[in-house]
């Protein structure tokens, strides 16, 4: 185009010399008649006119032709600004700039061509012409160097041709569907008539090779596709299996193709989907996602059930409905998504926030709320010290200098909890990595570390206290390496050893034993660390010896304790300095020595004694008994043979001797029953004391014949008790009542028992009694508050009662009015007397 | 025969053999009575030994009344020779003390004492006592014929 630009300008040129050598007659006969005039001082040339000869025809034609020349020209370059302004991309756009003068400057040419045939002014049209060949020149010589740069732009026929070749293949696709359809309908009624068979086998034929080609080119995008993409028919028959598929459901397109979409549906899913794609259908709705009530699951050809994303969509062809599935296999998507939620749930378990640089709290874990209390509402958006009262180990700005610098933060520090309790933390301070446009916030990781600190505080409170044991000790305690070196020393054994610490600390133990000792003393610890026992006295008491610093030697107890501390083993030994113990436990042993010598003396004294007495009481029972029997024998003999010689003073006489003599048998008796008493042990035995009561009242029988007596005889316990001397009691004591109430016309003699707990039995009378001032003379030996003219008697059986009562633990008193009876009370110990066996028992042996 | 002793009575004290030989002779219980005043004397007469070695031993008493206080051997010791000897053991021996001792009394019977009884103070039942024991041994109780005695005849 721009060649036949440059074509033409050289046209006109060698046209404008022409006219300056013809003349402009025929321009009169043409034009209005205007009268011809000077140009630029070169009066004698002529309109191009001339040039024409005026010819009209020629005149006309040149007029005409340029006229429209110029009126193109001028239009072009509008055109042109106009394009250039719209399409702002289009490269090289001051080019076309460039055009548009140059054109605008072609057609001014060709104006003035049409001037120069009435008027000849060449000078003004020579001028234009020198412009727009300027303008020409520079054009072509900026257009050269784009030339290439241009070349490389795709053509616009290039363009053009690609999407001729597009619509082609769109063209051709439908064209292909059409014909699939037209030999479908063909195939079918191909079926029924076989005359157009071989037109039907050339035509599907062309149809396939069609058909195939744009499948292939549809299957390759299908195939690409990252999604399963699965068609199905109305039957939900698959008719198309992608790649991916094959993939997602591990099972190949082969084996899918035909069979039943359901194969890939959980069993709980399949009655749904079956009602769900046919609600789509009827929606009539081309595309929609799927699994808008439920998370969707699709199984695999394993059996393996997996969570999916779909979409579906349906195309009506040829009167068939497709439905087309695409699906993607989320479960690695869902296995982030519930890593990251278990991440998130771990995160907020542990006691963690996050706040803004100033302190303000921006994230507050459940962990963290458990462990303060303070719940997330409370704690979003405030200052977290201010919040829990931090107190910081140093100052705030020390430590947030210290986080600008090195990014964290760790140390210890005390908060306090919403209800006002103190906790130790330990806390990692971490600075967010650096986000444009925010300013790093800081991570905080905290630890309760309240029961540690108290466990360390007690550890130390512990330590202080056992310090305190051991200084404070009077033992001396002392404690050893394995190289038997002292490593410990309490006051108690600087004192013992007369060392201090200072001089005794690193030096062995040994130097505190007598030098004999020390080499079995090694062995000995040596030995004690075998055995892994934790503690054992050494040796036996009295056999271990300490030296002091003094020089010297003391008997010590001592006891040896291991323990490791620390992967070195510790012993520790206790030492007792027992000099002085041992000196007390000789003289106690002395003591003891000299006591036992003096009880075998006394008791060799009271054995004699008692032998003595023993002798004493079987004399009495056999010599004196005796010589009384001779009396009373003799006497009788004599006044029952010789008394018709006797006077009757003389017999009186003999009377009296045997009145004597019988009281002294009596008297003799007496005192033997009562020392038998003493020397003689209980025979403890369950006794009646109804029985005895009995007994007893039967045997006196001979004693009250001839008398009135009431025996009130209420109910006695059951005891243990030495039956026989107990009947002794009732007999002296039932004796005494008929005794002293012989007075009375009527005796009124009453045994019973009291209703305390000590089941005191009493014996009430109804006799002379007696006056309670002498009671306390009532029990004593050969005591008697009665003259014997009155009342016969030795003195003797009260006390034996008393004896045997005593002896039994029990107690006996008396109660009594002068003339109005009187009232013995005895009881048998507690619980009848069978506790008091023993002690008693006891005190007759030693009787 | 005429040496045959019914009763030998052991008793040192001398009114006591009297009273009681006096009660026995009066109530016709016995025609021959040998007292002993001691242990050794009573041991002599009953194995014919000592001063009555020239004794027939094949003659036993019918009835020792024995007293526990003896001089020289005692009443203990006496019943315990006479009781273990085969010869004397079917001897009735009856202890007649003044001792009320319970441990005379168990130790007599253990030895095999026939019987005990302690001498009463009382005269009349001194005299009662006496009367019922002679009666009982020498007329009511049937006295064994015993083999040694048998054999100790014939030889």
């Amino acid at each position: 185009m721009n060649a036949q630009m440059g074509e033409h300008s050289h046209r006109l040129g060698g046209r404008g010399s022409c006219a300056n050598a013809r003349p402009s007659a025929a321009w009169g006969a043409v034009g209005s008649g205007l009268p011809a005039i000077p140009c630029f001082g070169f009066p004698q040339l002529v309109p191009h006119g001339y040039c024409y000869l005026w010819n009209p025809w020629i005149v006309w034609l040149h007029v005409v032709s340029d006229s429209l020349i110029a009126l193109s020209y001028f239009c072009i370059p509008i055109a042109l600004v106009y394009f250039v302004r719209r399409r702002k991309d289009l490269p090289f756009d001051w080019i076309f700039l460039m055009f548009g003068l140059f054109i605008l400057g072609g057609g001014t040419t060709h104006l003035m061509e049409v001037w120069t045939i009435w008027r000849p002014v060449y000078v003004l049209s020579g001028v234009i012409k020198a412009l727009t060949a300027a303008i020409s020149v520079v054009t072509a010589l900026v257009l050269i160097p784009l030339v290439p740069k241009a070349l490389a732009l795709p053509s616009q026929a290039q363009i053009s041709e690609l999407n001729q070749r597009l619509q082609g293949q769109i063209a051709e696709r439908e064209h292909a569907k059409e014909a699939l359809q037209q030999t479908l309908r063909q195939a079918e009624r191909a079926m029924s008539d076989a005359a157009g068979q071989r037109i039907l086998v050339a035509e599907s034929r062309y149809v396939e090779e069609v058909l195939q080609e744009s499948q292939d080119r549809l299957q390759g995008i299908i195939d690409a596709a990252m999604d399963a993409i699965i068609t199905i028919d109305e039957k939900h028959t698959i008719v198309m299996f992608n790649r991916a598929a094959e993939e997602m459901f591990r099972c190949s397109a082969k084996e899918a193709l035909g069979t039943q979409v359901h194969r890939f549906l959980p069993v709980r899913f399949r009655a749904a989907h079956s009602s769900h794609i046919r609600n789509f259908a009827d929606t009539g709705t081309t595309n929609r996602a799927m699994g808008a009530l439920e998370p969707l699951c699709a199984l695999r050809a394993d059996g393996q059930e997996f969570p999916i994303e779909a979409s579906i969509s349906q195309v009506e062809s040829a009167g068939r409905r497709l439905f087309t599935v695409i699906i993607r296999d989320i479960s690695e998507r869902r296995m982030i998504e519930e890593q990251l939620r278990d991440q998130a749930q771990i995160l907020d378990m542990s006691q963690v926030m996050l706040r803004e640089k100033d302190g303000r709290i921006l994230l507050w874990t459940a962990g963290a709320k458990k462990m303060y209390g303070f719940a997330r509402e409370e704690a979003l958006g405030a200052i977290s010290h201010e919040l829990l009262k931090t107190k910081f180990p140093k100052t705030l700005t020390e430590i947030e200098r210290h986080l600008e610098t090195s990014g964290t933060w760790e140390g210890e520090l005390t908060h306090q909890k919403k209800d006002g309790t103190e906790v130790f933390v330990a806390v990692l301070m971490v600075v967010e990595q650096p986000v444009p446009g925010r300013a790093p916030r800081i991570l905080e990781v905290m630890t309760d570390t309240t029961a540690r600190k108290r466990a360390e505080q007690s550890l130390r409170d512990s330590q202080a206290r056992f310090t305190g044991i051991i200084e404070s000790a009077m033992d001396a305690i002392v404690a050893i390496d394995n190289d038997q070196r002292i490593v410990l020393l309490n006051p108690a054994a600087e004192k013992m050893f007369c060392v201090t610490a200072g001089e005794a600390l690193g030096q062995r133990l040994d130097r505190f034993l007598p030098e004999r000792y020390r080499e079995a003393h090694h062995g000995h610890v040596k030995q004690f660390a075998r055995t892994g026992v934790t503690t054992r006295a050494m040796a036996t008491l009295g056999s271990v010896r300490g030296l002091r610093s003094t020089g010297e030697e003391f008997p010590l107890e001592a006891s040896i304790s291991q323990l490791e501390v620390g992967g070195t083993k510790l012993f520790t030994v206790i030492l007792r300095d027992i000099s002085e113990r041992k000196r007390a436990e000789d003289e106690i042993r002395e003591l003891n020595e000299d006591l036992e010598r003096r009880v075998e003396e006394r008791t060799a004294q009271l054995q004699l004694v008692n032998r003595e007495l023993e002798a004493f009481t079987y004399s009495v029972s056999h010599d004196l008994r005796a010589p009384i029997r001779h009396i009373d024998g003799f006497t009788k003999l004599l006044v029952e043979e010789s008394a018709e010689s006797l006077t009757p003073e003389a017999q009186r006489y003999l009377h009296r001797i045997q009145e004597g003599s019988h009281r002294m048998g009596v008297l003799v008796d007496e005192l033997l029953d009562l020392t038998r008493v003493g020397r003689h042990g209980l025979r403890m035995e369950a006794t009646d004391l109804n029985v005895l009561v009995r007994q007893v009242v039967t045997m006196l029988q001979p004693e009250y014949e001839n008398r009135k007596v009431e025996w009130k005889l209420g109910e006695l316990p059951q005891v243990m008790c030495d039956s026989t001397l107990v009947r002794q009691v009732f007999q002296n004591l039932l004796s005494n009542a008929l005794k002293y109430s012989r007075p009375r016309p009527q005796a009124v003699i009453e045994v019973g028992k009291t209703s305390d707990q000590e089941q005191t039995v009493f014996v009430r009378d109804n006799g002379v009694g007696f006056s309670m001032k002498y009671a306390d003379k009532l029990f004593g030996v050969f005591q008697r508050l009665h003259r014997v003219e009155e009342f016969e008697g030795t003195g003797i059986g009260l006390a034996t009662v008393q004896r045997i009562i005593q002896k039994h633990g029990g107690r006996v008193w008396a109660e009594a009015e002068l003339d109005h009876g009187a009232t013995f009370y005895f009881t048998l110990g507690r619980a009848g007397g069978t506790q008091t066996s023993a002690p008693a028992a006891a005190k007759g042996a030693m009787a | 025969m005429n040496s045959e002793y019914d009763i030998l009575l052991v008793e040192d004290s001398e009114e006591d053999r009297e009273l009681a030989t006096h009660v026995l002779r009066k109530e016709k219980l016995a025609n021959q009575i040998f007292t002993a005043r001691d242990g050794e004397e009573a041991l002599d007469f009953v194995f014919c030994t000592g001063p009555f070695s020239e004794r027939r031993c094949d003659q036993l008493p019918k009835l020792i009344l024995l007293d526990l206080k003896l001089p020289k051997v005692d009443g203990i010791e006496v019943l315990r020779k006479i009781k273990s000897d085969p010869r004397t053991k079917v001897i009735p021996v009856v202890i007649m003390t003044s001792s009320r001792e319970e441990r005379d009394l168990v130790n007599g019977y253990h030895l095999g004492a026939n019987s005990y009884i302690q001498k009463p103070v009382d005269f009349q039942q001194f005299r009662e006592v006496v009367k019922q024991v002679g009666l009982y041994w020498l007329v009511t109780n049937q006295a064994p014929v015993s083999e040694e005695h048998a054999a100790a005849s014939g030889a």
